[in-house]
């Protein structure tokens, strides 16, 4: 939402055109961070998916499966 | 500054790879960045705002075909629809500053004597009441001074088109200013 005021007193006149200085601009200009940022954003952290690892995903069933037998039986 | 041949020739290097798009990202950054500050009114967040363009930007750019349109008019569609996201979602006021010079335009367009006060308290509460969409033409038209091609080409519709809804934007101005003077 906008709100605009106007500038009529003797204060710094501002207008709706004022931007900051290439200098301060400058500060927030970092094409590394932006591609790293990218990277992390739509790389998967893993590139295959967890149930194609055979052992892991079969190691996490039995945990799992353990688990439940305590919970009900135990 | 880029000419219009070597920006085509950084584009098609860019959508295939994405560390060529360097050289577009500092020929544009600025661009961009003053575009966002100028409806927002903070470093910190114009810096955040202007990030989220350029990643999505970089997203969207193998899909990005030349046209003969700028650049920046395609990086300004993606600022603005991000500005207006947050817009939406923060819920929050921005203050923005207007000068004499940029109410003129606007005083002139409406063929109204700006040099009373009353009648800039009138533009002011006008300005306030505008819809998202209005305000959006009479920033563009009115206070930044683009062009209704440049208009057509950040808004992707047809010249035309954006000389329609901006003349809509002011009738909508103008009935807000009627009924706000005729109450008083």
């Amino acid at each position: 939402m906008t709100r605009y005021h106007a500038n009529t007193g003797n204060e710094k006149k501002e207008s709706f055109n004022d931007v900051p200085s290439q200098d301060e601009m400058s500060k927030y200009k970092d094409f590394g961070k932006l591609t790293h940022n990218y990277e992390r954003m739509t790389k998967p952290l893993y590139k295959r998916p967890l149930y194609k690892y055979r052992k892991g995903f079969l190691m996490i069933l039995l945990v799992l499966l353990v688990l439940w037998l305590i919970m009900e039986f135990g | 500054m880029l000419s219009p041949e070597q920006e085509a020739e950084l584009i098609r290097k860019a959508q295939k790879d994405i560390n060529a798009f360097g050289p577009l990202y500092d020929a544009h950054f600025s661009t961009v960045f003053g575009f966002i500050f100028k409806r927002v009114r903070n470093q910190a967040l114009t810096g955040e705002l202007t990030s989220l363009t350029f990643m999505k930007a970089i997203n969207a750019l193998p899909k990005y075909q030349i046209t003969g349109a700028p650049f920046s008019s395609w990086l300004v569609q993606i600022a603005l629809n991000e500005v207006r996201q947050y817009q939406r979602k923060s819920n929050k006021h921005t203050s923005v500053p207007l000068s004499h010079a940029d109410l003129k335009a606007v005083f002139e367009e409406l063929d109204e004597k700006h040099e009373q006060e009353h009648n800039l308290d009138l533009l002011l509460r006008g300005l306030n009441e505008l819809d998202d969409e209005a305000t959006v033409y009479i920033e563009l038209r009115f206070f930044e001074g683009r062009s209704f091609k440049e208009m057509a080409e950040i808004l992707d519709i047809s010249a035309d088109n954006a000389k329609v809804r901006t003349y809509r934007a002011l009738k909508q101005l103008r009935t807000i200013m009627i009924n706000f003077g005729t109450a008083k």
